[in-house]
């Protein structure tokens, strides 16, 4: 709805007032740096990894600064405690043998010592439906030119209580990852309200458009909480597409942390998000085959 | 009784004195339309008194003869001497106007002190031949734009909706058309305001020391009075533009008793782009109209009415539908008991709606329509108990109702049923009261007073919901709905009420000066729910609720006015104000005020302070005409939750403002107008560090500053001429027709002015500046009257 009324306000701003863009230099302090913990791990049987960096300037060129002399320590409610080792880029990993480090069902616990701080962070892991399958069909553009692919995931929501999902799309080796491409679910469409409970997962959600013939497509379908849902929201909030987005965009807010510091001085508080996740993923190269279809009607 | 409790009231008016009354009607000689704002003064009495919106005047005198002196701007000055020793006396006056601009020098020989003598303060008042003289976008003179550079008075930016008045905001401007309250004064996002000057006979801004015949805003009253027909004889004029045109007729329906005025205007810039709009963009329409009437009925010496109403609309289509506009309907009675005591009754009906879909009846199709509407009875009554006291008093009830979205959804199964899914949000209504007494009093022969009370009631009422709403997890978090209970029809939710005193005073210093004060407290029960950079037609409002508490302002200004010149024709003032309010809303940072039925649990309250001091010159008489104004203001907000519970400019604070609007009758047919406009740029919050959490850009702001830095300062300048049309042609005759050509550029210069700027994350973050008129605007437009 607004991007409807965004259009409009463009459609008449471009077209007859000469509307411009322009790069321009604001006077503005600068703000304190703050470490961050981006800690996202899973079951997949990878190497699981947790990055601490800092925030720097928005303006300017710094260069990312990578904290390597921390203490990473994973524990779940059983006792078992996972020491993650420093590799590179301030990234410290714990490589899985034959058990996944993450189970469902179980609840975690991050620790992370640095400079003489402790900052904690909590995250429980959910269950996760598997996919079944990936259908596509081609089609023609309805804008003319050249048909092209749809493909969508067979996958249907875990009944019971609302569950909460990250759909992430990889595209010949791409993972599409910028704040639009980020896909949210609850039970498997846009939020509590849709009534989707136990059903397979809806259009927006499970399909993607535009592919071409021998993509190879992968689907990954994350359990997540209803917490780590707000912090994507935020995160999205914050994107601003263009200036008319800009013009009525709410204030940007800073996202929300699940990161506990010991001390509360704004220095010494660190930001990020821990999330532990079960996976289910599917693969699917698009080679012409007409007894595909997709679930829905087409153009 | 009602006399009575007067007396009791106002111990002054039972001082006895052989006085007689003056009183009647001046109106215009060319069109019997009543003028409004006439200087009526009694030579040797050292009393004057100022037509009303009706042209009404009333002196009180001492027995004796006077000449009674009729002076009005852009008139020939009448005096009449009349006897006033044995019996009241009727004097209706008509006033011709001047033969021709230059002469306004010749016509003004006189004293123009109304600025230091009246008790009015914080108000200017421009007639439209002022508003015309301003250089305006494309070439259409508008009200709203031109009251934009008065003091004290700001916007958001170019192509903003609505305006600011004294650190307000726009949803705190009561806007009057003809009494009825309109909620959106804005076509094209702001470019335009909705009011066609062509039907407008007055428009009067008060900021301060607001009577209190006036409420329900906190800020400012913008009171635009529409014309009435020409009672005498059949006229039309309009014009033809580069964006619209416009039509207006007027004419008897009774020969000097009743008359009608149409008025109408539409965009075409749709027509005019289409050649130039291709594939997606060719079924692109987008323009706006709107249709102003007033009716007018001469019942008989006692007894008045006129009707007028309003219908306006801008629509956008391009694929989608996306349509908002008001409705405005108002009667009104004036009766006439006698010299002394009238009365308004006054049947308000105001509708703001908006529309927004997508291929309304097809799969997939989605339709919003949100809707404000009020319904209103005000009956007032104005006593002129004496030459020392002038008492209005009166009561206004209005039911609100609220429909914040109507929305349908369209699905398709699998045989291609369309079928309709209702996702509305439920209704509000609230009920909201008052009853108002003022009295101006002459003091002395010097001081005037006038002080007045309004206490107001608001009732939230069914049908609707109440919500009651527990704590939030953290501060950012929306409230929780703990309990929901369904009320029935105009079921009582919450009370409200409020008493809001009102006082002014004037003291004279000398003869070319004085010092005036006041003091308002003003209550609101109606929110402009709106939290992104700039309010945009979507925004709802939203009725007082058990969860939203009224808005109050207390407001104290203070101020000098003085007259210099030769004929004192030139007027300065400088006012200072202090405003402090309560109640006033943010918003928690994901917010959603669309579709959510629970967008109180998402509100935050606090309080604000606004100040400054604002100077003023203006010149209405000789060749050079105009203003000069400065503004030097803070206006800020304090929200427990947002800049660390700190005050924070507002979005709309501009701590400096200047403007000038000057104008040149160059010869008789040529007259030259320029504008000048400096604001400080807007305040934005900005984030000022940023990181990557899974490959994903996110900004921090550590200090959880708010409104942390500024655009750059908007300034612009604008240049008009306008060759007036010969009213005779070579034979002497009167043309049936005169035109007059109006030629502008409007932001000569080609300032690019920012109306937001916004931070481009990435590899080389920068700040980006949007600007929506990025060049010069040059325009023609072509008025003619018949």
């Amino acid at each position: 709805m607004k991007k409807i009324f965004l259009t409009s306000i463009v459609l008449f701003s471009v077209l007859f007032l000469a509307s411009c863009e322009k790069e321009i230099t604001i006077d503005i302090e600068n703000g304190e740096n703050q470490l961050v913990i981006d800690a996202f791990l899973n079951d997949k049987l990878d190497t699981q990894m947790i990055q601490l960096t800092q925030t720097k300037p928005f303006f300017g060129k710094a260069l990312p600064i990578f904290i390597d002399d921390a203490v990473v320590k994973l524990e779940d409610n059983l006792g078992n405690t996972y020491n993650f080792n420093y590799y590179k880029e301030g990234k410290y990993i714990w490589v899985p043998s034959t058990e996944a480090l993450i189970i469902g069902g179980r609840t975690y616990d991050l620790t992370v010592q640095y400079n003489g701080q402790t900052y904690t962070a909590q995250s429980y892991a959910n269950f996760v439906p598997q996919i079944d399958s990936i259908n596509y069909q081609k089609v023609g553009s309805p804008f003319g030119g050249d048909s092209s692919y749809i493909a969508e995931m067979v996958v249907v929501d875990l009944p019971g209580q609302p569950d909460y999902y990250w759909v992430k799309t990889t595209i010949n080796d791409t993972l599409q990852n910028t704040s639009d491409d980020l896909v949210i679910s609850v039970d498997g469409a846009f939020n509590e309200q849709s009534n989707n409970d136990g059903r397979p997962f809806i259009v927006p959600i499970a399909a993607n458009f535009g592919l071409r013939e021998n993509d190879v497509i992968i689907k990954e379908v994350w359990s997540i909480n209803p917490e780590t849902r707000r912090f994507f929201t935020e995160l999205q909030n914050q994107s601003i597409e263009g200036a008319l987005g800009a013009l009525f965009a709410t204030p940007i807010a800073n996202v929300r942390t699940n990161i506990v510091s010991s001390s509360s001085d704004p220095k010494l508080k660190a930001i990020g998000w821990f999330s532990v996740s079960l996976t289910s993923i599917a693969t699917q190269k698009l080679i012409f085959n007409p007894s595909k279809r997709v679930s829905f009607s087409t153009f | 009784m009602k006399k009575l409790l007067l007396l009791l009231l106002f111990p002054t008016l039972l001082v006895a004195q052989k006085k007689y009354t003056v009183s009647g009607v001046v109106s215009d000689a060319k069109n019997g339309e009543p003028l409004i704002g006439v200087f009526v003064s009694a030579k040797d009495a050292n009393q004057a008194v100022i037509t009303d919106f009706k042209g009404n005047y009333s002196l009180t005198l001492p027995a004796n003869t006077y000449s009674i002196i009729f002076n009005y701007a852009g008139y020939e000055q009448k005096i009449v001497e009349v006897d006033l020793k044995q019996n009241d006396t009727k004097l209706n006056i008509q006033l011709v106007v001047e033969a021709t601009q230059l002469n306004v020098v010749e016509i003004t020989a006189k004293k123009r002190d109304e600025n230091i003598k009246s008790i009015e303060m914080s108000s200017v008042e421009l007639s439209i031949k002022e508003i015309e003289k301003v250089p305006a976008f494309l070439g259409e003179v508008d009200i709203v734009r031109s009251i934009q550079s008065l003091p004290g008075v700001t916007t958001v930016g170019e192509g903003a909706s609505g305006f600011n008045v004294r650190g307000g905001g726009i949803d705190q401007n009561l806007i009057l058309l003809d009494e009825a309250p309109v909620y959106n004064s804005s076509h094209l996002f702001g470019f335009f305001s909705v009011f066609n000057p062509d039907a407008v006979k007055s428009v009067k801004l008060t900021k301060g020391g607001i009577p209190s015949e006036y409420g329900g805003r906190l800020s400012s009253i913008l009171d635009v009075k529409l014309k009435e027909g020409n009672a005498e004889k059949f006229t039309g004029q309009g014009g033809i533009g580069s964006i619209f045109s416009r039509l207006t007729i007027e004419a008897p329906i009774v020969k000097n008793k009743s008359s009608l005025i149409l008025a109408g205007r539409r965009s075409y810039i749709d027509v005019l782009a289409k050649p130039f709009l291709s594939g997606d963009l060719s079924d692109t329409k987008f323009y706006f109209y709107d249709f102003t009437a007033k009716f007018n009925y001469d019942i008989n010496e006692k007894n008045k009415i006129y009707y007028s109403g309003y219908i306006g609309r801008d629509a956008f289509n391009a694929g989608f539908f996306f349509n908002w506009g008001n409705t405005t309907s108002t009667v009104r009675w004036k009766h006439i008991y006698n010299d002394k005591l009238f009365s308004d009754v006054s049947l308000i009906y105001s509708k703001y709606s908006y529309e927004i879909g997508v291929n309304e009846n097809g799969n997939g199709g989605f339709k919003s329509v949100g809707n404000v509407i009020n319904y209103s009875i005000k009956p007032e009554w104005t006593y002129y108990a004496n030459e020392k006291n002038t008492v209005r008093f009166g009561v206004q009830s209005t039911v609100y109702q609220f429909q914040p979205g109507i929305n349908r959804f369209n699905v398709a199964d699998s045989d291609g049923n369309i079928s309709t899914v209702d996702f509305s949000q439920r209704n509000r209504f609230g009920w909201e009261n008052a009853i108002f007494v003022g009295n101006e009093q002459k003091l002395t022969d010097q001081i005037t007073m006038q002080y007045g009370l309004r206490g107001s009631h608001y009732a939230f009422i069914g049908s609707g919901f109440r919500y009651d709403l527990g704590d939030r997890a953290t501060p950012v978090d929306s409230r929780v709905v703990l309990n929901q209970q369904e009320f029935k029809d105009f079921q009582i939710i919450q009370n409200y009420f409020n008493l809001e005193p009102r006082f002014s005073i004037k003291i004279p210093v000398d003869s070319v000066s004085s010092i005036k004060a006041s003091y308002n407290r003003m209550a609101q029960y109606i929110h402009l729910m709106s939290n992104t950079a700039a309010a945009t037609p979507l925004d709802i409002y939203s009725p007082t609720t058990n969860n939203i508490k009224p808005q109050l302002a207390d407001q104290f200004a203070v101020g000098y006015f003085r007259n210099f010149g030769k004929n004192l024709g030139i007027e300065t003032s400088v006012e200072v104000y202090y405003k402090f309010l309560q109640n006033q809303i943010g918003y928690i940072p994901t917010a959603e005020l669309l579709f959510n039925d629970f967008y109180e649990a998402d509100l935050l309250f606090g309080r604000g302070r606004a100040y400054g001091a604002e100077f003023f010159v203006r010149k209405n008489t000789g060749k050079l005409t105009g203003w000069i104004s400065y503004t030097l203001s803070k206006t800020e907000i304090k929200i427990p939750t947002i800049n660390n519970g700190e005050y924070y400019p507002q979005r709309f604070d501009r701590p400096h403002v200047f403007n000038f609007v000057l104008s040149y009758a160059l010869t008789k047919r040529w007259e030259l107008s320029s504008n000048f406009v400096y604001y400080t740029g807007v305040p934005v919050t900005f984030s000022t560090n940023r990181g990557e959490i899974q490959g994903l850009p996110f900004l921090q702001n550590p200090s959880n500053s708010f409104n942390n830095a500024r655009v750059p300062d908007f300034h612009r300048w604008d240049i008009s001429a306008t060759l007036k049309g010969r009213e005779v042609n070579k034979k002497g005759n009167k043309k049936w027709l005169t035109g007059d050509w109006v030629f502008s550029v409007y932001n000569v210069y080609n300032r690019q002015n920012a109306f937001t700027v916004y931070l481009r994350p990435g590899e080389q973050p920068a700040a980006i500046q949007y600007s929506i008129i990025g060049s010069i605007v040059p325009a023609v437009t072509y008025n003619f009257k018949f």
